[in-house]
C-alpha cells in the first residue's frame, strides 16, 4: 500500500525480493508522525487452559470476519532429510480430517461465501478463513477440527507429495528469480535451517514418510503452539464462547522442541554468478542481521525505507535515475525470528554492464556505512513507516495477518500496535551505526543472475 | 497487451481487493511464502481406472474410503441470503467544465484516496503508429509539470508516506493518490498538476522506455503471461486492440509529440471521473476542487469505434515450445460477453459452477480431483467494456496436457448441453451473497467499484444490488446462458511447454496446429511476415549476368 510507484510497477520482475520485505504495515504514533489521530487498535487477548492464545479485534467497517490460526512452525523446524515438510503439511491440512473429507474444508466455507487460504514461511504456518460474521462459529469449528483430527493416509500423502514437488518445480525451477533465491539462501546460511526456503527440496520431499508426517503434526499442531486470531464484525463474548466451545476440549500437547543451530559468523564475502535463461538480469546481495526482536531491527527498517521508499529513495535515485543502470533497485530487511538478512537488489536490462550495477549498489551501501543520513531522509522514512501502519489497518484480514506475523516473528503481537514509537528514537547516528555494523563486505553474500549466451557457462566465485 | 498483465500482477501482489480472480491464479514466485489455495491434487489415473474410482499415482496404496457413506461429517449451515449492500452516502456533483466528482466520506481511519479515471486507453491507440502510447503517456504524467520536476513530485509524495500512481489499461487511464487524510491537500495539488500541466520532458523518456522494455522481456519468463498474450492475439486478432501485442519496436517509435497529442486529445474534464474516498469533508472539497481542477479546459474527444471479435469456426491450436519448462501451461477459449449484457448475471453463475470456484468447480472436481490431469484449472468470462473472452487456463504435466484439454472440453460440452443444476446454482448464489462485501471493505474500493461500473455503462445500483441480481437468476436462465455462451467446438488453444513431450500428443489427434519457439514473435501477423522473409532468404534469386 505504501510502496511507491516504481516498485509497484515492476513488482512482477522482483516479486521475491519485495515479498521478502517486512510486512508493509509497521507502526505509528500520533506524536512522531505529524498531526493526525492514530486509530486505537484495541486488541483483546487471552489464553485457553490448553495454552491456545486468542487475539480479538472488533472491526465493524464491513459485514465480515476473519478467523486465522497461526502455528509456530515453519521450515526452520525442519532438518536435512525432511526439508519441505512444513509446507507439505499446509497442504495436508486441506486433505481430510476425522469429520471433513479431503478438499471439503475449502468447499464448505465457499458455500457460505467464505474465502480460504494458507501460507508457510520459515517461521510460521498460517491458515485463514474470511466469512460473513454469522458464520464465525462454522469457520472456528473447521479450524478446531483440523488442529488435532487430521487423517494422514499414506495414499493421500503420496499424491500430495507430488503436488508439492510440482509446486516447487513451478515456483523455483521454472522461475529464474526463484532459482537465484534458492541458491542465495544456500550460500548465505551454512548451518542454520534458513539455508533452505520454505518450499524445501525434491530430494527430501521424496523421502518424507507417513511417520515423519504424523510426528511433525503431533509435535507442532497443538493448541499451546498456536494463536487464534479473530478480527471483524463480531463481539468479544461471541468469540470467547465459540473459542471455548470448539477449541476448549483439545488437550494441551507437549511443548515443541526449540533448538536451532546457530549460524557461525561470516568472515568473508561469498559470491556466485548464475548463467541461466533469464530476460531481466538481477543482482541480489544479503547481509546477516539480528533476529527481528533485536533493538537494531528498528534502525535497519528505517534504513531500508531510506534506501528504497519511493522514487526519491537512494537506490532508485542512484541506479535508476542518475546512473541509468537499473529498472528497479532497493534494500529491504528480511526480518525473521532468528537472525535474518538485509537484502539489496537491482534488476537491469541485459544491455547494461552488470559489474557497474553491482558496484553502484554496493557503493550506496558504503555511503550509508560511512556518512550519516540527512534529517530530512530520517523524517521521511519515519513518515512512511507511520503511514504504512495506518494503511495496513484497512482490511480485517490484513490486520489479523500482521498480528500473527508479529506474534511469532517479532515475538509479540503488541509490537505491531506500538506504532511509530518503534521508530521514534531512531537517530541518524543509529542508522549509520547499524549500517557500519552489519552491512560490511565480510558479511555479504552476493548472487548475480545473467542470461545464458552462446557458449556461456555458469561460473562461480570472485570478489564482489 | 502488456499493460494489462502489469496491472494484473501489481493487483495480485498488492493485497488490494480487485475484480473476480483470474481463471487460474499464476503461481507466486516467492519461495518463502507459499499458499495452498489453488494447489491441486495430483492423482494420476492408473491405466484403465474408471474416472469415478480414486486413482493413486504409481500404483501405491489405494485411496481410503474413510469418508464414504458417513453421516457424521461436518455439513455447511444454510447459505447466506442475497441482500443489498448497504453503501455509505455518496456525494456527487459536476464541476463547470464537466468533471464528474464522486465522494464517499468515511472517518474510521485517517486516510484519503483520490483517483481520476480518464476514458482513454489502449483502445484509442493506432496500430503501427501509437501502440503503447496510452501507458507511456500515463507514466510520463508524473515525470514533470510546469511547476515541479519528476524528482520534486517523487519527493513530495514520498515525504508524507503516500502513493501516487499513474497508469493506463485498454479502456482507461488512471492517476491516483493515497495519503493520510492530513495530507489530502497534497493529493489534490499533485493530481491536478500532473493531469493539467504535464510537460512530458524528453529527458525523462528513456527511463520509462527502459522500464517498458524490461516488462516486455519479462513476458518470456512467465509461461502464464506468455500463454495469455498469445491467446489474446489469436482470439481478438490484428484488427482489435485487445489482440495487439506491444513489441520493443513500438515502444522505440513513440515520440514526445505522440504523448502530447494523446494527452491533449483525451485528457479532458468531460471525459473523466474523480473519485474521492475516506476521511474527507465533501462540503469543503467543493471549493478546493474548483480551484484545482476548474481551469481544466473542456473539449470534445473523438468517438471510439467499438472493436469486434472475429468469429471462430473450428478449434485451432498453437504450441509454444520452451524446452526447459517442467510444466505445461494450457489456455483455451472463445469470444465471450460484454459486461453490460443482460446475460452477465446468468453467465457469472454458470461460470462459477463450471470453473469459477476453485475446489468447488466442475472443472477442478472432474479434471483434477477425479482424473488427476491438472495441478490447477479454472475458467472465466472477462468483465469487458466490449466483447471479451471466455478462457480456461490450467497447469499440467507436459505429458498430460492433451488429456487435460480433452477432459476439460468434455466438461464444457456437458455444461452447454445440460447446464448447471439447481443445487449448483444455489451454492453460487450463496457464495456471492456472503463474499461480496469482502471486496468492498474500504471506502476506496467502493468508490473504485462505482467508477468501474459507470465506465462500463452500469451504475451505482449495479454495485449495490449485484448479489440480488444473481439471486434472481433461475435455473432455466443459467441453463440458457450455458447453451448460448459456451462454444466447446470452436476454440483457440494455446499450450506453452516442452514441445518434445507435447507435440506427439497433438499429432496423434490429427488436428492441425502451429508450433513456434517461445521467443518467436507473439503476433501471428508478425510471424507470417517473418516466415515470408525467411522463405525469400532461403530461395535467393539467380544472380544477374555479369
Amino acid at each position: 500500500m505504501q510502496t511507491s510507484t516504481p516498485i509497484n510497477r515492476w513488482l512482477f520482475v522482483l516479486p521475491v525480493f519485495l515479498a521478502l520485505a517486512p510486512p508493509p504495515a509497521l507502526a505509528a504514533n500520533a506524536k512522531g508522525a505529524g498531526k493526525f489521530v492514530v486509530p486505537k487498535v484495541e486488541v483483546v487477548s487471552w489464553a485457553l487452559p490448553n495454552g491456545l492464545k486468542v487475539l480479538f479485534l472488533p472491526d465493524h467497517k464491513a459485514p465480515i470476519a476473519t478467523v486465522q490460526v497461526f502455528y509456530h512452525v515453519g521450515s526452520k523446524d525442519e532438518h536435512v532429510g525432511i526439508r519441505g515438510v512444513a509446507h507439505m503439511f499446509e497442504h495436508m491440512m486441506f486433505k481430510g480430517t476425522e469429520h471433513v473429507a479431503p478438499e471439503e474444508h475449502a468447499r464448505l466455507l465457499k458455500e457460505v461465501g467464505g474465502q480460504v487460504n494458507a501460507f508457510t514461511t520459515e517461521d510460521l504456518t498460517a491458515y485463514h478463513d474470511t466469512v460473513p460474521p454469522s458464520y464465525l462459529g462454522f469457520a472456528m469449528q473447521l479450524e478446531a477440527e483440523r488442529m488435532r483430527s487430521l487423517k494422514l493416509f499414506p495414499a493421500i500423502i503420496d499424491s500430495e507429495r507430488k503436488v508439492v514437488e510440482e509446486e516447487k518445480r513451478l515456483r523455483i525451477d521454472n522461475n529464474p528469480i526463484g532459482k537465484a533465491i534458492e541458491r542465495f539462501r544456500a550460500l548465505a546460511y551454512t548451518k542454520h535451517p534458513y539455508s533452505w526456503t520454505a518450499i524445501g527440496t525434491i530430494e527430501d520431499l521424496d523421502k518424507v514418510t507417513p511417520e515423519d508426517c504424523q510426528k511433525f503434526y503431533d509435535t507442532y499442531y497443538q493448541p499451546n503452539n498456536a494463536t487464534l486470531i479473530v478480527v471483524g464484525d463480531v463481539h468479544e463474548s461471541e468469540v470467547r464462547s465459540l473459542a471455548d466451545k470448539y477449541f476448549g476440549a483439545i488437550p494441551r500437547g507437549a511443548e515443541p522442541p526449540r533448538q536451532y543451530v546457530e549460524e557461525p559468523p561470516q568472515t568473508a564475502t561469498r559470491s556466485e554468478n548464475m548463467a541461466i535463461e533469464v530476460q531481466v538480469p538481477v543482482v541480489v546481495g544479503g547481509y546477516h542481521i539480528p533476529r527481528a526482536a533485536d533493538p537494531d531491527t528498528a534502525p535497519l527498517e528505517v534504513l531500508a525505507a531510506i534506501l528504497s521508499g519511493g522514487e526519491s529513495s537512494r537506490m532508485h535515485q542512484r541506479l535508476v535515475r542518475k546512473d541509468h543502470l537499473a529498472i528497479a533497485a532497493g534494500g529491504v530487511t528480511e526480518s525473521m525470528e532468528y537472525p535474518g538478512l538485509f537484502i539489496v537488489f537491482a534488476a537491469h536490462l541485459p544491455d547494461r554492464d552488470q559489474r557497474k550495477v553491482k558496484d553502484a549498489l554496493l557503493d550506496e551501501i558504503r555511503r550509508v556505512r560511512t556518512e550519516p543520513v540527512t534529517a530530512h531522509e530520517l523524517e521521511q522514512a519515519k513518515n512512511q513507516l507511520a503511514a504504512g501502519y495506518i494503511f495496513g489497518l484497512q482490511t480485517v484480514d490484513g490486520i489479523a495477518q500482521q498480528l500473527g506475523q508479529y506474534q511469532y516473528v517479532y515475538g509479540d503481537w503488541r509490537e505491531f500496535i506500538k506504532g511509530a514509537s518503534r521508530y521514534l528514537a531512531v537517530s541518524a547516528a543509529d542508522v549509520k551505526r547499524v549500517a557500519a555494523k552489519y552491512l560490511v563486505d565480510t558479511n555479504l553474500t552476493l548472487v548475480t543472475l545473467q542470461p545464458v549466451g552462446p557458449g556461456a557457462k555458469s561460473t562461480t566465485g570472485g570478489a564482489p | 497487451m502488456i499493460r494489462r498483465a502489469v496491472l494484473a500482477v501489481a493487483l495480485a501482489l498488492s493485497s488490494c481487493a480487485s475484480t473476480p480472480p483470474p481463471a487460474n491464479k499464476p503461481a507466486s514466485s516467492n519461495p518463502s511464502t507459499v499458499d495452498v489455495q489453488y494447489e491441486p491434487v495430483d492423482k494420476k489415473p492408473a491405466p484403465g481406472a474408471s474416472a469415478a474410482a480414486a486413482p493413486v499415482p504409481g500404483g501405491a496404496a489405494p485411496m481410503p474410503d474413510f469418508w464414504k457413506n458417513r453421516t457424521d461429517l461436518i455439513k455447511a449451515p444454510p447459505p447466506p441470503v442475497p441482500a443489498e449492500l448497504s453503501l455509505p452516502k455518496v456525494d456527487r456533483w459536476q464541476l463547470k467544465n464537466g468533471l464528474e466528482v464522486l465522494v464517499i466520506a468515511r472517518h474510521d481511519l485517517p486516510v484519503a484516496s483520490f483517483s481520476i479515471a480518464v476514458k482513454a486507453g489502449g483502445y484509442d491507440e493506432e496500430k503501427g503508429k501509437t501502440l503503447g502510447v496510452a501507458d507511456f503517456t500515463a507514466s510520463m504524467l508524473r515525470k514533470g509539470t510546469k511547476a515541479r520536476s519528476a524528482d520534486e513530485i517523487a519527493s513530495a509524495i514520498d515525504f508524507v508516506g503516500g502513493a501516487l500512481d499513474t497508469q493506463a489499461s485498454s479502456e482507461s487511464s488512471f492517476a491516483s493518490c493515497s495519503v493520510l487524510s492530513k495530507d489530502a491537500r497534497l493529493c489534490i495539488d499533485l493530481l491536478s498538476d500532473v493531469l493539467l500541466r504535464p510537460t512530458f520532458p524528453e529527458t525523462e523518456m528513456a527511463e520509462v522506455r527502459d522500464q517498458v522494455m524490461a516488462a516486455l522481456a519479462a513476458r518470456y519468463d512467465n509461461p502464464h503471461e506468455l500463454a495469455s498474450e498469445h491467446f489474446d492475439n489469436l482470439l481478438f486478432g490484428e484488427k482489435n486492440p485487445d489482440g495487439w501485442v506491444l513489441m520493443p519496436e513500438d515502444v522505440q517509435k513513440i515520440s514526445r509529440a505522440d504523448l502530447v497529442t494523446f494527452w491533449k486529445t483525451y485528457y479532458r474534464p468531460g471525459n473523466a471521473i474523480l473519485a474521492i474516498a475516506g476521511d474527507v469533508d465533501a462540503a469543503k472539497l467543493r471549493g478546493e476542487l474548483d480551484k484545482a481542477f476548474g481551469s481544466w479546459e473542456k473539449a470534445d474527444v473523438p468517438v471510439r469505434a467499438e472493436p469486434r471479435v472475429p468469429p471462430l469456426k473450428a478449434t485451432r491450436i498453437l504450441l509454444v515450445d520452451r524446452p526447459d519448462l517442467t510444466q505445461a501451461t494450457l489456455m483455451f477459449g472463445h469470444p465471450g460477453i460484454k459486461h453490460v449484457d443482460p446475460d452477465w448475471y446468468a453467465v457469472t453463475l454458470m461460470n462459477y459452477v463450471l470453473g469459477g470456484s476453485d475446489f468447488s468447480s466442475r472443472l477442478m472436481t472432474e479434471v483434477r480431483s477425479k482424473r488427476g490431469l491438472t495441478y490447477g484449472i479454472g475458467s472465466s468470462f472477462g468483465a469487458s467494456l466490449y466483447q471479451g473472452a471466455f478462457r480456461v487456463s490450467a497447469s499440467t504435466k507436459n505429458s498430460s496436457v492433451w488429456d487435460a484439454l480433452v477432459a476439460s472440453v468434455s466438461e464444457l460440452r456437458r455444461m452447454k448441453a445440460e447446464g448447471p443444476s439447481e443445487e449448483e446454482i444455489a451454492k453460487g448464489k450463496g457464495y456471492y451473497a456472503g463474499s461480496y462485501p469482502f471486496k468492498l471493505q474500504g471506502a476506496g474500493e467502493i468508490a473504485g467499484s462505482i467508477v468501474a461500473a459507470e465506465m462500463h455503462g452500469l451504475d451505482v445500483s449495479y454495485v449495490k444490488d449485484f448479489p440480488l441480481r444473481l439471486g434472481a437468476i433461475g435455473t432455466a436462465a443459467a441453463k440458457a446462458a450455458a447453451a448460448k455462451w459456451l462454444e466447446p467446438d470452436a476454440l483457440w488453444v494455446v499450450i506453452v511447454g516442452r514441445a518434445a513431450d507435447i507435440e506427439p500428443q497433438i499429432a496423434k489427434s490429427g488436428l492441425p496446429y502451429e508450433r513456434i519457439d517461445f521467443k518467436a514473435p507473439i503476433s501471428y501477423a508478425a510471424r507470417a511476415k517473418l516466415r515470408r522473409q525467411q522463405e525469400r532468404e532461403a530461395h535467393p534469386v539467380l544472380p544477374a549476368p555479369k
